[in-house]
């Protein structure tokens, strides 16, 4: 598999364009998923996933193949990512802050809020609706598979507070995916 | 455990992750608290649901408009290739197919010549100050015949409608072909320092060689197009 990648690394780097296209539609559907839910817009994704892969062909001379392909794009996708958020002012310390805030509004439910089986577009627009803080940290964690120590590398914030905002991101999401949307809880979004 | 600690545990606790101890406290608090059952099937039905989100595809508009950047940040086919290159965008008009399918099959005929009349270069060791030595002597002259040939088939492809091939092949043997002369630049160099060397004679005999080959699959190519092309057009 390795050596996969290499062969097609430097294929793509001699100029290759069947070589770049099979790079592109391998690997573009995880990274554009991550890019929409991360972002929650469609435009700054189609953007960034561009802005990506032009990326990768410049860098692409510096694959050793020390991580898979796949792997070594994702990291560039988030990178990218959290470089276009902070650019938007959206620092996840201000948010961390904020959702901090919000900890009283939370409602305690006695019974569970979310259906057995969420339907997939609730569960797309209701992350679209998390504040840019616990969204990215939602998005790494439980839809991309991140452990939290990972999260927090890529965030630049402490494991425990990758919990944290895990765990708000899941608690408003339990109230968005019942239609009760709690006031206070949704004036960061 | 408390109703405050379960959320920082409840990942591990789902996963089968923690200790006995730590899953113990955790069984025996849900044991007592409806709340907290509550937020544990939430939280495992979100986590089932956010895992089988999946990738989405990108829009279809995405691959050409990135494919146009790379190529435009990597040229493949020189408009106006340096002095010496073959340029694979010069065009003649279709008269000179008929003319072009002639030289083609002479030629295919001559490659295929020089490739027997190599010369035996380890009959003759020639001294590093170089000598004009029968080894030598049919090193030079096999070199003379390659770059003739090449210089023919260049001759060739350069009269023909670059139409004749497609974007993605003519920037693949245009890539070949760039390979193959710093191949041989890089034989002649080394030649210009020590001419009797003979890893560098054998060298750039295989490179020209090569170069021989690749012009003749380009002219072949050509002569492939012009016969599908020519029906049509004759009927114009």
């Amino acid at each position: 598999m390795r050596a996969d990648d290499l062969d097609l690394a430097r294929r793509c780097r001699e100029g290759d364009t069947a070589a770049f296209e099979t790079l592109y539609r391998t690997h573009a559907g995880r990274l554009f998923g991550l890019l929409t839910r991360m972002t929650a817009s469609a435009q700054d994704a189609e953007d960034l996933l561009q802005d990506v892969f032009v990326q990768a062909h410049r860098k692409l001379a510096g694959f050793r193949g020390e991580s898979s392909l796949g792997t070594w794009l994702y990291r560039l996708a988030v990178n990218q990512c959290l470089d276009h958020l902070r650019g938007k002012h959206t620092r996840m310390a201000r948010a961390t802050d904020s959702l901090d805030a919000d900890d009283a509004a939370e409602p305690v439910a006695v019974t569970p809020l979310v259906p057995d089986a969420v339907a997939r577009i609730d569960l797309e627009r209701a992350i679209a609706q998390l504040p840019p803080g616990c969204r990215a940290a939602f998005v790494l964690h439980d839809v991309e598979g991140l452990e939290h120590r990972e999260v927090a590398e890529a965030l630049g914030i402490s494991e425990g507070t990758s919990k944290s905002q895990v765990h708000k991101a899941r608690m408003k999401l339990r109230v968005l995916l019942r239609g009760r949307a709690a006031p206070r809880a949704l004036e960061a979004v | 455990m408390t109703c405050n600690r379960l959320p920082l545990s409840l990942d591990d606790y789902l996963d089968g992750r923690d200790d006995n101890a730590a899953h113990a406290a955790i069984d025996a608090h849900l044991a007592g608290c409806a709340s907290c059952r509550a937020l544990v099937v939430d939280v495992g039905a979100l986590r089932r649901a956010a895992r089988a989100l999946g990738p989405m595809e990108p829009p279809a508009h995405l691959w050409p408009a990135l494919q146009a950047q790379i190529v435009k940040a990597q040229p493949l086919v020189k408009a106006q290739p340096p002095k010496g290159r073959m340029d694979l965008w010069a065009w003649q008009p279709l008269a000179a197919a008929a003319m072009l399918a002639l030289v083609v099959s002479s030629l295919m005929w001559v490659g295929a010549q020089l490739g027997e009349r190599r010369p035996a270069l380890g009959v003759t060791r020639a001294s590093s100050a170089g000598d004009a030595g029968d080894g030598f002597a049919e090193f030079r002259l096999a070199e003379a015949e390659y770059s003739d040939a090449i210089a023919r088939l260049e001759d060739v492809t350069g009269a023909a409608d670059p139409r004749a091939i497609d974007g993605l092949t003519s920037a693949t043997l245009q890539s070949s072909l760039d390979d193959i002369d710093s191949v041989i630049s890089e034989a002649r160099e080394a030649l210009a320092w020590q001419p009797g060397d003979e890893l560098s004679q054998e060298s750039l005999l295989d490179a020209l060689g090569s170069k021989v080959a690749v012009l003749q699959d380009t002219v072949a190519l050509l002569g492939d197009s012009n016969e599908a092309a020519a029906p049509e057009e004759l009927n114009q």
